[in-house]
């Protein structure tokens, strides 16, 4: 279980971004992280990581060290433009002694790309991609995911979005952000609604359908409309 | 191997032509000097001349040479030259009293001299270099205090525990003070006070049972050195010493040991020579008296060394590129007491002899 | 250690061919401007010996002397300041690369296992490999422009010098003692510490709160400088060598500090 416990974090006196933020990532689940822009969905899981210094705050992961047990794929792309396919994944592979090589490879023939094509070039989608197969790659319990949909092309969405519901989930507990709701609707097991940097709802998706007799996009509209 | 190639490309770059500095710098010999004595007389005074020499080229070594044959190299690097200011070897509580504000500092041979002068006490603080001793004593004085920024104090004769001081003050009016520090008695008394045009500069070489000797310059308009001459006050009036107006322009005359007469060592007549000269002014007689001994080796003069100290004159000069000849001279007896050379087993060029001390 | 020599090999690859760029520009620029000062002046001695109808001694005398190995390097010195100001800027472009890349690399740095640290020191072992570079590079090119100047130049129009003639420039860096080397390394190593400093306190704090902590870093260093400076002026309560001692010490506790506080800002302050 990934617990996050009053997580606090402010730029100067004005700005509170983080407001006591608790919540739970169990295995085995995808729980997203739901809100509209700049209410710190990307600042948690860059907090959770370590990226973001936090003013106040707990990260526990089953008892173990952050980095050892969580992979982050940020919306961006984190590898120098020069290396090309293969040696982002070569770097990848000295780096991390869990690193599987056999994931890495399989995805890259789903995903169509080629060990030679230079990370420069890539498109947006052909980025995500390179970014996603890093993260499964590095063969950790937990994976966050920062918004792994936003701007990409469809056939690159249902590529990314098969993947979700794919034996590569086994075993991992995800945790994501994304304003494509419609698209992994079916896929969430558990809902993370935050706003002003404070979480007002946290729930298991299908009660919640059942409670509100709405989907999680129809439940996302009604919170952040009143 | 493959996987760092670009780290192994570049250090190999550093390092590779790192090294060949390092082994360029390793393979530069200095100099490997050793005494060889042509004349000794004394073999314990030896022990006590220092000669300091040192490299005006690359990788600066520092060389310190006894006449007994010890000798000591030490390689200068910016972290000895950190530490090696003129008052590193200074006693602390003589380095600070000479840091005060009103302290004037001045030297003579190898003795530095401090005096600050308060409103009724002169506080004078000296070390000497050859025998690192000092030695402190408190005077009273009716002196004006002067402005430090106005004035100037230096030592210039000392004669046991007398010792002379020129005191100048500038502004309006330039004056020109000669001072005994008596330090036996503890007591400042003022020999002679005289007000100078402002084109005049004095400076006073000795006081003996003659009087007081001093070198005047006179300069033009333009601040060119138009005349200089030695003077006598014998307290009853001033007379020029036309003896040594050859030498007043120079200005080499010093007080010699004995005080009763003024010494100066000489030029050569030459590039090259065998003669070391000197010369000594008599009082009694009013004569200047040329002296001159024959050295070994011709020397060469540019670049030549000379001190005069206890009686004694210790000339160093180069024979040839690399080689120094050491001689000492009795001036009293007019004979050499030492004479060597410092030779050099790998013959380098652009050596300096920095400073000679000698250690009572 | 294996993550450092990884790291290292990556931050020298990303520069690897702009630093041989630089490099190989450096070098032949200066010999270059060797064959230049040596042509230059036998043309000058030419033109002199035509048009005052002189000899060549005379000539050489009126252009004050045979040419030294000195002046044939006399633009030895640009090329060095030029080498130190790339340097300088490398040394905050090392870091801000990683933050305004194309790519975000600081996330991926700042993710890999193992402790930050590593970071820093392969990103300071980087610029101190380029530094030691530039000075080998430096000397080798001495050595070929002597020879191009013994090469070029008739032998009674050179003037009989050192090995690096007398460049100030070149004599303050080539001293043939090993210690001194040692010595611009370790002033290199301060200075660039010093860069990787701002550049963490400016990416770990706002705007302002950045530039006032840059601001008191600084201050730690010069104002107690100028104190001790003031007191020992006013006091003497040390004499020289202690003095020394005491601004040696203070340097090396400033150094102690500023690193650790790199060490500090990577692990607890810095954000992407």
């Amino acid at each position: 279980m990934l617990e996050v416990r009053g997580l606090r974090k402010s730029y100067g006196r004005k700005k509170n971004v983080l407001n006591d933020v608790s919540f739970t990532v169990p295995l085995n689940q995808l729980t997203c992280l739901i809100g509209l822009n700049g209410e710190g969905k990307s600042t948690i899981l860059k907090a959770i990581m370590g990226l973001v210094p936090v003013d106040a705050g707990t990260i526990k992961v089953d008892g173990k060290t952050i980095h050892d047990s969580i992979a982050f794929v940020p919306d961006l792309s984190t590898m120098p433009g020069y290396m090309s396919v293969g040696e982002a994944i070569a770097y990848m592979r000295d780096y991390y002694p869990d690193w599987n090589q056999q994931v890495a490879e399989e995805l890259m023939g789903f995903f169509k790309l080629m060990a030679t094509d230079r990370i420069a070039n890539l498109s947006k989608g052909n980025k995500a991609k390179v970014n996603l197969l890093i993260g499964f790659a590095m063969n950790r319990p937990y994976l966050l995911l920062d918004e792994p949909l936003a701007g990409i092309d469809l056939f690159t969405k249902e590529q990314i979005a098969w993947i979700f519901s794919s034996h590569y989930m086994e075993g991992k507990g995800i945790l994501m952000t994304t304003h494509e709701i419609a698209e992994v609707e079916h896929l969430i097991d558990r809902v993370i609604f935050l706003q002003n940097g404070t979480i007002i709802q946290e729930d298991d998706s299908e009660e919640m359908r059942e409670l509100y007799g709405k989907s999680v996009q129809d439940r996302m509209r009604e919170v952040y409309q009143t | 191997m493959r996987r760092y190639k670009e780290m192994i490309i570049v250090g190999s770059i550093a390092g590779v032509t790192l090294l060949s500095y390092f082994g360029y710098a390793a393979s530069i010999k200095g100099s490997d000097y050793e005494v060889e004595s042509i004349r000794k007389e004394n073999a314990e005074a030896l022990k006590k001349v220092n000669i300091e020499i040192e490299n005006g080229d690359i990788k600066p070594t520092q060389y310190n040479i006894q006449l007994d044959g010890q000798i000591h190299s030490e390689s200068q690097n910016y972290i000895t030259g950190l530490f090696n200011s003129y008052a590193a070897d200074f006693p602390a509580d003589f380095y600070r009293f000479l840091s005060k504000e009103d302290v004037f500092t001045s030297e003579m041979g190898s003795r530095t001299y401090g005096i600050e002068v308060k409103a009724s006490q002169l506080n004078y603080h000296s070390y000497d270099r050859s025998t690192q001793k000092q030695f402190k004593k408190t005077l009273s004085h009716r002196l004006t205090v002067p402005d430090r920024e106005m004035a100037d104090i230096r030592v210039f004769h000392q004669d046991g525990m007398n010792v002379y001081v020129q005191r100048d003050d500038h502004g309006t009016k330039e004056k020109s003070t000669v001072l005994l520090l008596n330090l036996a008695k503890g007591k400042v008394e003022p020999l002679q006070s005289e007000q100078l045009k402002t084109n005049q500069e004095r400076h006073y070489v000795a006081v003996n049972d003659y009087g007081i000797v001093y070198r005047e310059i006179a300069y033009d308009a333009e601040g060119v050195e138009k005349d200089s001459a030695y003077y006598l006050d014998n307290g009853k009036g001033i007379k020029r010493i036309k003896a040594l107006d050859a030498y007043a322009a120079e200005g080499n005359f010093n007080a010699a040991e004995n005080s009763q007469s003024l010494i100066a060592y000489g030029a050569s007549d030459s590039e090259k020579s065998k003669s070391i000269k000197w010369s000594t002014y008599d009082f009694k007689t009013n004569q200047v008296k040329q002296h001159k001994v024959e050295g070994q080796h011709a020397y060469r003069f540019n670049g030549s060394y000379t001190m005069i100290a206890q009686g004694k004159l210790y000339h160093i000069a180069n024979i040839n590129d690399s080689d120094f000849q050491v001689t000492v001279v009795d001036t009293k007896n007019e004979s050499i007491s030492y004479q060597g050379i410092i030779k050099d087993k790998n013959a380098k060029k652009n050596r300096l002899v920095q400073d000679v001390t000698v250690s009572e | 250690m294996k993550k450092f020599f990884m790291l290292s090999n990556e931050e020298i690859k990303r520069s690897f061919k702009l630093y041989l760029s630089i490099l190989t520009m450096l070098v032949i620029v200066e010999l270059t401007s060797v064959v230049y000062q040596v042509l230059h002046y036998q043309s000058k001695l030419e033109d002199l010996m035509k048009k005052e109808r002189l000899t060549e001694m005379e000539a050489v005398d009126q252009l004050n002397g045979p040419l030294t190995f000195g002046d044939a390097t006399n633009y030895f010195k640009y090329m060095i300041a030029i080498g130190i100001m790339f340097t300088i800027l490398y040394a905050f472009q090392i870091w801000y690369r990683d933050w305004y890349g194309e790519s975000k690399y600081i996330y991926r740095l700042l993710m890999l296992p193992g402790k930050r640290i590593t970071i820093l020191l392969s990103k300071l072992t980087t610029v101190l490999v380029f530094v030691c570079g530039f000075m080998g590079i430096q000397w080798i090119t001495i050595l070929l422009s002597r020879r191009l100047y013994e090469w070029l130049l008739p032998e009674h129009l050179q003037a009989t010098s050192k090995i690096i003639g007398e460049s100030a420039a070149l004599n303050m860096l080539y001293t043939f003692n090993v210690i001194d080397t040692f010595v611009i390394l370790a002033l290199a190593l301060f200075v660039i510490t010093m860069v990787f400093l701002f550049v963490l306190t400016e990416r770990s704090y706002q705007k302002g709160k950045a530039l006032l902590t840059i601001t008191k870093d600084v201050a730690l260093l010069i104002v107690p400088f100028i104190a001790l400076r003031y007191l020992f002026d006013l006091t003497s309560i040390l004499i020289p060598n202690q003095q020394v001692f005491v601004y040696l010490s203070f340097i090396l506790i400033y150094f102690i500090y500023i690193s650790w506080k790199c060490v500090r800002l990577l692990n607890h302050k810095v954000s992407i």
